[in-house]
């Protein structure tokens, strides 16, 4: 285990931002998934040491985080949410700085500073000041601060925003390779379920602060409730109340298309039945997989 | 084929924890700070040529004053030249301690800083002393050079055995000056995001309270508002540090000077811990 909470409660004042999570990180890559105000920022910066829990234990690489912060921050990359820089120094300058912080001699630190700046596609930037970069390179630099020591765990708090869509892609891409190829654990946090399902094997969903599913996202998945698409003819409206009448999970997608879970012991056949019943007309019923929204919508809903 | 990639490699070195790191975040401060050739020029280039006016002073005293019938060199003189030099001290803090902190705020760093094997106190420390290193540059180290001059132009060793408490005069009155300025702008530096506010308040507070404290003490008659001033109270430490007479109660100037280094230092604690907590 990369990390171990126990019961972990963290209060900003009178407002809990974390209540009593417990949760085991194996490692690879987990997504740290909820909506805004989950507690994700939260739960990553609680694990750097910034925050105390106000209960609860907690372990990172086997170090407490009460008590050994300062260990736990050398041996973890961190690249916070939104615009941070260190201002006055070049992109080359401003990473090795950050490897230097971290306990790199000098040398070290500026060559790999190159090295790292050229892995998340800043080479040829890499010598003008942080200030005049763009919001896709400022994130950029906030990977390669977070790398330049060689960590041995990766926090990346929401590390798509702010960038274009071939920006996003290369960045997903490189998380992917950084816990797949570079054997770093990573631990991304994001309300962006698409980023999270393709650079994660694993997910942590959170909900008010609290912990709502852990598991590999493959898993959860193929999860015991089977999923469908159905297209009506007719009030869909109608439609989605007989489904909730009956207990049904559903959502909508695209195009006027329902997503509806079934348990195992209720049959495809049902959807015809209640269409026929109601003078209504099944215009697409397709078998489909779980996708991460899902599970997601599933997990929070069930809360 | 790249012959050598230059991709993304594990670092196989160890990473050292040392007592210092406050040390790189001061190094690199000072580094971007005398980079900036403004500062050079107008700020620690004058207050150089005036550290080698007075250097020619005590040379040509000490080598022609029989000639003259001159001893200038007492004291005073030493209070005079520390006293003058407060005005680059200003000016320092104003240009290069304003924006320490504020900056900081400004883009963030301040959670780069502190995920790194940081505590507060080494980040505090190292902004510290980045301002306590480039003031020490215009007073305790042209001071103790001074000094140094003196006591070796002198005739005879009656200087030295006579006013070598000067030297731990020179010291202590520096320290106080660098002190009581450098947690003041940090202070005010840590309590906004814009450097420009930061060093607008200092100004204020150097320049207001001397004129606050007069219109007190003439409208008033008030003799105690003389403490009000941020500069009277350096200088009655100082007179009393250097032996020299003042009409004040050195114990009260020292009282407040304590108290803005106590309340300054507070308020950066207070205010670095706050934004490491709340985004």
């Amino acid at each position: 285990m990369i990390i171990q909470l126990g019961d972990i409660s963290v209060s900003y004042g009178q407002i809990l931002a974390l209540d009593r999570v417990s949760m085991g990180i194996e490692g690879g890559a987990v997504g740290l998934l909820g909506p805004n105000g989950a507690g994700k920022t939260t739960l990553l910066k609680t694990l750097l040491g910034f925050l105390k829990p106000g209960s609860g234990s907690g372990e990172v690489l086997g170090m407490d985080i009460k008590t050994h912060q300062l260990e736990i921050r050398q041996k973890v990359g961190y690249m916070p949410e939104g615009e941070c820089y260190i201002p006055g120094m070049s992109a080359v300058r401003f990473v090795a700085y950050s490897g230097q912080l971290c306990g790199m001699p000098y040398k070290d630190a500026m060559q790999r500073a190159h090295e790292v700046l050229q892995y998340v596609g800043m080479e040829e930037e890499r010598y003008r000041m942080v200030e005049t970069y763009s919001a896709g390179m400022k994130q950029r630099i906030k990977l390669a601060q977070a790398l330049i020591h060689d960590p041995e765990i990766l926090l990346l708090d929401e590390p798509t925003t702010g960038m274009d869509p071939s920006g996003r892609q290369e960045i997903l891409d490189l998380i992917r390779d950084i816990s797949a190829v570079k054997d770093i654990n990573t631990i991304v946090s994001s309300h962006l379920l698409p980023d999270i399902e393709y650079a994660c094997q694993d997910v942590v969903v959170l909900r008010q602060g609290r912990l709502v599913i852990q598991g590999n996202i493959e898993e959860l998945r193929n999860s015991h409730r089977r999923l469908f698409e159905v297209k009506i003819k007719g009030d869909q409206q109608v439609f989605t109340s007989l489904l909730e009448e009956r207990g049904f999970e559903w959502r909508e997608a695209e195009n006027d298309i329902l997503r509806v879970a079934l348990p195992d012991e209720i049959e495809p056949e049902v959807f015809f039945r209640m269409a026929v019943e109601n003078g209504m007309q099944i215009r697409h019923l397709v078998a489909t997989r779980h996708s991460l929204e899902d599970v997601f919508a599933q997990a929070v809903e069930g809360e | 084929m790249p012959i050598h990639d230059q991709s993304y490699r594990h670092w196989e070195g160890v990473l050292k924890t040392h007592t210092f790191r406050w040390w790189i975040i001061t190094r690199e401060g000072l580094r971007i700070i005398l980079r900036r050739k403004l500062f050079l020029l107008f700020i620690l280039g004058p207050a150089a040529i005036q550290f080698f006016v007075y250097g020619a002073i005590v040379y040509g005293i000490d080598i022609y004053g029989s000639l003259f019938k001159l001893n200038a060199i007492n004291p005073k003189f030493f209070f005079d030249f520390l006293e003058r030099q407060t005005f680059f001290i200003a000016l320092i803090c104003v240009f290069g301690g304003s924006g320490l902190i504020a900056d900081d705020l400004k883009n963030n760093a301040l959670q780069l800083y502190l995920s790194k094997p940081l505590t507060r106190l080494d980040y505090l420390v190292g902004k510290f002393a980045i301002v306590m290193l480039l003031t020490a540059f215009v007073t305790i180290g042209p001071g103790i050079l001074l000094f140094t001059e003196h006591a070796v132009l002198s005739e005879g060793s009656t200087f030295i055995k006579q006013q070598y408490w000067l030297l731990g005069s020179i010291i202590l009155y520096s320290l106080f000056i660098m002190l009581t300025t450098g947690s003041l702008i940090l202070a005010l530096s840590s309590l906004t995001r814009s450097s420009r506010y930061a060093a607008i308040s200092f100004i204020a507070i150097l320049i207001g309270s001397p004129i606050f404290s007069e219109m007190l003490r003439n409208i008033l008659k008030l003799k105690s508002a003389v403490f009000i001033s941020y500069w009277q109270n350096l200088g009655i430490l100082g007179r009393r540090l250097f032996g020299l007479s003042s009409s004040h109660p050195w114990y009260w100037a020292m009282l407040i000077i304590l108290g803005v280094i106590g309340f300054s230092i507070w308020a950066m604690n207070r205010k670095v811990k706050g934004v490491e907590i709340v985004k």
